[in-house]
């Protein structure tokens, strides 16, 4: 479980990317974040696995009190939170399955680490995550000459096989196609269904959130203004949530 | 009217004190132009060749008139004495043994210190400021004079030759490396961090199999350089094919010279291919 | 290797299992091996004739000496205005190297376009390109040493020296510009009713100049850096001054050549950089 209690974060120029947050999310759910670029939506995902700091107030994950994290402690914590980034950050020069098993590369001692030794075990795991999300086939092939989507599912691997609680997205399916965004999102669904692992994303497009997600939390200017399900929001709180600019999708209102 | 210049673009002193033209339209729109640098470049650079012929004493005449001892020269070259091979090959093998050593030592030494001088992955900025300029430093010293100092501390000989090729590549390698890293993705660095792992983790494994191909390309490339440089090394009593050439100099041997360099020739040319495979393999 | 792609080209068709999979690996540590067992080789072959006998009896004074003459340079020499104090000879170097790339550069145009495959048959293209890498290969301070002939010593021999040199790595570096011309515009040039020349002059010319000049700055830097050192054979600049103090071991006079050296190469390797950089942005 997930649980923001007032929470406030400003930035070191001053910026205050988060004002006064609550927010519970229990294991096992499926959250699309929305909001205009800016809002707000990328620090609450990286406040979740300390990428970012909290101001003040606290941020809660299964129990334990994020900011008082601390160097292996911190690196430990994270080990159960997965993340998905927009770019993907594969190491496209590698093989899938050299990117897949960087996720066991926190737990391997130092000298494994130096000559990158990874045993038959930890192979036979990245591949079955690799199965999981339908690209085995491409396991031994370099990532650079791998589709954008067929990228996207190699870091959703690589996440898999950290064996997550939580997978953080921040907008992964920002730079893909609309048919492949969707292969993505079934993903997710999947995933989020099959392994109980609950899911926060941040995401553009509300047809897709709307569409794949159970609840939605909408953020502006770094307040929460929307959190209710997906089949609730009604477009005057769609447009609100995006400072009364007509949101790309649903017609015109009810 | 000047503000609005000032506004539209940013102005250096040159156009302080060449103002930019206005150009107005009929219907009232106007553009700037800046006036344009390359009269003033160009006098700049008139004003330099004529000082430096000056200052060099240099006379296209003097080299007209004694054009054909060139030509003499360059004959005696062409025709190299083939029975002098035997007595290349010992001081080639030297010169070759002399940049292999000089370049793996150099580049050893420099992957570290790149590292540290890259701004995306030190985030010290004292230690990369005061690495990077020792680095400029060391560039600035001509290998000539580095190998002569080495020749007069450790004694004339290969070792002073490997050593002044080390600091050489050292200085240079890092430079190229430091340029590369910073082009990096760091996207997979950041990944690795998300997923719990140290620094030195994740930039062992997100970071260095991007590095790893662009040293090892630089490395190549700087062989091929150390090489050609290691070749005048002797010049100055560091062994290898220097010694050779500057007695063959001495003695206006020009046929052996040829000979000399016709084998340095296929030798650096051999060796520029091969790399140049390799380091297409690489990218 | 056919086979095994086969194989995987049948995975994508069949659904395979992880356990399949993993069966199939790509097995490349003998690959690895190999090249480490290459490079292990090379340098234990080199590393096996290179003679180190340690300090030469006089190696632990010039090593105190030089640091001596670094921390305590002849200042009258370094500030001093006649033809033997640093300021001067630096000049000198200076203008050696602004003749020596103005005539390189100029010298290697014809070479570039005859040696680029999209203007001429490839067959001569290669020619000239075997005469411009024969011109590489020879050590600057090999040419120097042959000039000398022609000039006698002084600086007008590192003159023409560098520009000889220069050829070699200005041409090749041209040869890429002209091969990467973009032919599409002399096409709607052709579309427009333009001349062989006014096609030259509009078509090809605006595109070469940028880099042909980012070429010609960078190979400056190189040969100032080089004519530093062809002092040493005779042909002009600090470097003959330089050696010369060396030898007679004169160490605070060779402290002030090499903080004039340093400090000038600095300050132009930073200037060249700025303004390639600017020419790369296209101000």
């Amino acid at each position: 479980m997930i649980e923001f209690k007032n929470v406030y974060k400003t930035y070191p120029n001053g910026f205050t990317a988060l004002k006064d947050i609550n927010l519970q999310i229990e294991q096992g759910e499926f959250v699309a974040i929305i909001g205009l670029s800016g809002a707000g939506k990328s620090t609450i995902l990286r406040c979740i696995n300390r990428m970012h700091d909290v101001t003040k107030g606290t941020l809660t994950v299964d129990g334990v009190d994020v900011n008082s994290l601390k160097g292996a402690e911190l690196r430990k914590f994270r080990r159960k939170v997965g993340m998905i980034f927009q770019s993907f950050n594969l190491v496209s020069r590698s093989t899938a399955i050299k990117n897949v098993l960087t996720a066991d590369v926190p737990e391997m001692s130092f000298f494994k680490v130096l000559f990158g030794v990874f045993s038959k075990e930890q192979k036979m795991r990245a591949l079955e995550s690799l199965d999981k999300v339908g690209i085995l086939d491409k396991a031994y092939t370099r990532c650079d000459q791998l589709s954008g989507g067929q990228q996207q599912r190699v870091a959703l691997a690589r996440t898999l096989n950290q064996n997550p609680k939580i997978i953080l997205a921040d907008e992964p399916v920002a730079s893909l196609d609309p048919i492949t965004a969707r292969q993505v999102m079934q993903d997710f669904v999947r995933i989020n269904k099959d392994y109980k692992i609950s899911i926060l994303l941040n995401i553009h497009h509300i047809d897709l959130a709307l569409q794949y997600c159970n609840r939605v939390v909408g953020v502006r200017a770094g307040e929460i203004v929307f959190d209710g399900p997906a089949s609730t929001i009604t477009q005057e709180q769609i447009d609100y949530v995006y400072n009364g600019t007509k949101a790309p999708v649903l017609g015109n209102g009810e | 009217m000047e503000k609005e210049v000032n506004t539209l673009v940013k102005l250096t002193w040159f156009d302080k004190i060449f103002k930019p033209q206005v150009i107005t339209l009929p219907n009232g729109h106007s553009t700037i132009r800046r006036r344009s640098r390359a009269p003033f470049i160009v006098a700049l650079v008139l004003l330099a060749v004529i000082l430096s012929l000056r200052m060099t004493g240099f006379d296209l005449g003097l080299i007209a008139r004694k054009f054909n001892k060139l030509l003499d020269l360059m004959v005696k070259l062409f025709h190299p004495k083939w029975s002098f091979f035997n007595k290349v090959t010992r001081p080639l093998v030297d010169t070759i043994k002399m940049s292999i050593l000089g370049t793996v030592i150099g580049c050893g030494l420099s992957l570290p210190i790149a590292v540290l001088s890259s701004t995306n992955i030190d985030k010290s900025r004292p230690i990369v400021s005061v690495l990077r300029f020792i680095l400029a430093l060391i560039r600035t010293l001509p290998t000539l004079v580095i190998a002569l100092v080495c020749a007069l501390i450790f004694g004339l000989g290969t070792f002073a030759g490997t050593l002044a090729i080390a600091i050489f590549t050292f200085g240079i390698v890092s430079k190229m490396l430091y340029e590369s890293i910073e082009t990096i993705d760091m996207g997979p660095f950041e990944a690795m961090e998300a997923m719990g792992a140290s620094k030195f983790q994740a930039f062992w494994s997100a970071c260095m199999p991007q590095i790893l191909p662009v040293y090892l390309s630089h490395s190549l490339y700087c062989f091929e350089m150390n090489v050609r440089a290691s070749a005048i090394l002797g010049y100055v009593g560091a062994g290898g094919l220097g010694i050779t050439i500057n007695e063959r100099i001495g003695w206006r041997d020009y046929e052996g010279l040829g000979m000399v360099l016709l084998t340095l020739f296929v030798v650096v040319v051999v060796i520029e291919f091969t790399s140049e495979y390799l380091r297409g393999k690489l990218s | 290797m056919a086979e095994k792609l086969e194989k995987l080209e049948q995975a994508v068709d069949k659904k395979l299992t992880a356990a399949e999979m993993y069966a199939m690996r790509p097995r490349k540590w003998w690959l690895y091996t190999l090249i480490v067992l290459i490079i292990v080789m090379l340098v234990s072959w080199s590393g096996s004739t290179i003679e180190f006998e340690g300090l030469t009896v006089q190696g632990r004074t010039v090593a105190q000496g030089v640091i001596s003459g670094i921390t305590h340079p002849d200042l009258k020499l370094m500030f001093g205005t006649g033809e033997t104090d640093v300021p001067y000879l630096l000049l000198q170097t200076m203008a050696i190297a602004v003749l020596g790339t103005l005539f390189g550069a100029i010298l290697a145009i014809p070479f570039a376009f005859l040696a680029s495959t999209n203007i001429l048959p490839k067959p001569i293209a290669y020619l000239f390109r075997v005469l411009i890498l024969l011109i590489r290969t020879i050590p600057s301070l090999v040419w120097a040493l042959m000039w000398i002939r022609v000039t006698g010593p002084g600086a007008a021999c590192g003159v023409i020296t560098q520009s000889v040199c220069s050829i070699g790595m200005i041409s090749k570096m041209y040869i890429t510009a002209i091969e990467d011309l973009d032919t599409r515009i002399l096409e709607s040039l052709d579309a427009m009713g333009c001349t062989p020349f006014q096609k030259i002059r509009y078509g090809v010319i605006p595109q070469l100049t940028a880099s042909f000049i980012s070429t010609t700055i960078y190979r400056f830097d190189i040969n100032l850096k080089d004519a530093t050192t062809l002092g040493i054979v005779g042909a002009g600049g600090i470097g003959a001054s330089l050696v010369q103090c060396l030898n007679s071991r004169r160490w605070a006079m060779v402290g002030s050549f090499v903080w004039g050296l340093m400090i000038l190469v600095l300050i132009i390797e930073f200037l060249s950089t700025r303004v390639r950089a600017k020419l790369a942005r296209g101000e």
